[in-house]
């Protein structure tokens, strides 16, 4: 019995995947970096799937995301990976409680140089 | 005219008087309640603007120390600080917003988040550490000046 297809079209990625607590830019930053999450679970999580949900919910209490670690794992996908923002916005649906970080990872995707 | 009609008139005369400063007392009442209510509330909010002002310096703070640190179990301590504090302010803006109509969304934390947090790296050259400090100085201002704004334009004083 194969996988089902709509797993194979829709996909939902969690942060909890990475860590609970994700933090920091580049891999030698930690393990938990924004560079790891991408390369390991974001990437072949966009190119294995039609549909990627990256829910960002799944933190310890209290957390609050760094913008390296945004601007990494999710402008990187853009600046070192290939991937085109107006992909990226029929591909890819961010969820997370708060808007002000979803808005902040749109702007890392749709300019990711001005950041850097 | 007959004592009894001048008597009626005089009555209702009476009566009339009796009513208007009833109502006159009750509009007066209304307006100094009213005022009273107003200048309440507006100084409520202005002790909430300076406790969200407040937030803002100590989150500017814990992120100047961030960047003048170079001890990673300070870094650490440093992130977990700003962290906390950043979910405060959240938290201060989101009632802000809602109970006292002043001009803030959540949007408002990106770009103190992005000056503290962003590009921070263990060991910054002095350039890097000058250029940070320089944002978070200038967000920060601009922040708690975006909330007095809007707080004066919103709770005008009363003259």
């Amino acid at each position: 019995m194969g996988i089902p297809t709509e797993q194979l079209i829709m996909h939902t990625l969690k942060i909890s995947e990475l860590s609970k607590t994700p933090f920091g830019r580049k891999i030698p930053d930690g393990k938990n970096s924004g560079e790891r999450f991408r390369k390991e679970f974001l990437v072949p999580s966009l190119n294995n799937h039609k549909k990627v949900i990256v829910d960002l919910n799944d933190v310890i209490e209290g957390y609050e995301y760094g913008s390296s670690f945004l601007h990494e794992a999710f402008g990187g996908l853009v600046q070192h990976d290939g991937f085109r923002p107006d992909d990226l916005k029929k591909k890819m649906k961010i969820e997370y409680d708060h808007e002000d970080i979803v808005s902040e990872i749109w702007e890392y995707i749709e300019n990711p140089k001005k950041y850097n | 005219m007959e004592a009894t009609t001048v008597g009626l008139i005089l009555s209702a005369l009476s009566a009339l008087c009796a009513i208007t400063s009833l109502v006159l007392v009750i509009i007066g009442w209304r307006i100094l309640f009213g005022d009273t209510k107003r200048i309440a509330t507006r100084n409520e909010t202005f002790e909430l603007i300076k406790d969200f002002s407040l937030q803002v310096e100590n989150l500017k703070n814990e992120g100047i120390q961030l960047w003048l640190s170079n001890d990673a179990r300070e870094i650490i301590y440093q992130n977990a600080k700003i962290s906390s504090e950043i979910k405060s302010l959240r938290k201060t803006i989101e009632k802000l917003s809602a109970t006292r109509r002043i001009a803030l969304t959540s949007n408002d934390l990106i770009e103190i988040r992005r000056a503290l947090t962003l590009n921070y790296k263990l060991d910054p050259t002095e350039a890097e550490i000058d250029r940070a400090l320089n944002k978070i100085f200038s967000v920060s201002s601009e922040l708690k000046w975006k909330a007095y704004s809007s707080f004066e334009k919103q709770h005008t004083p009363t003259h």
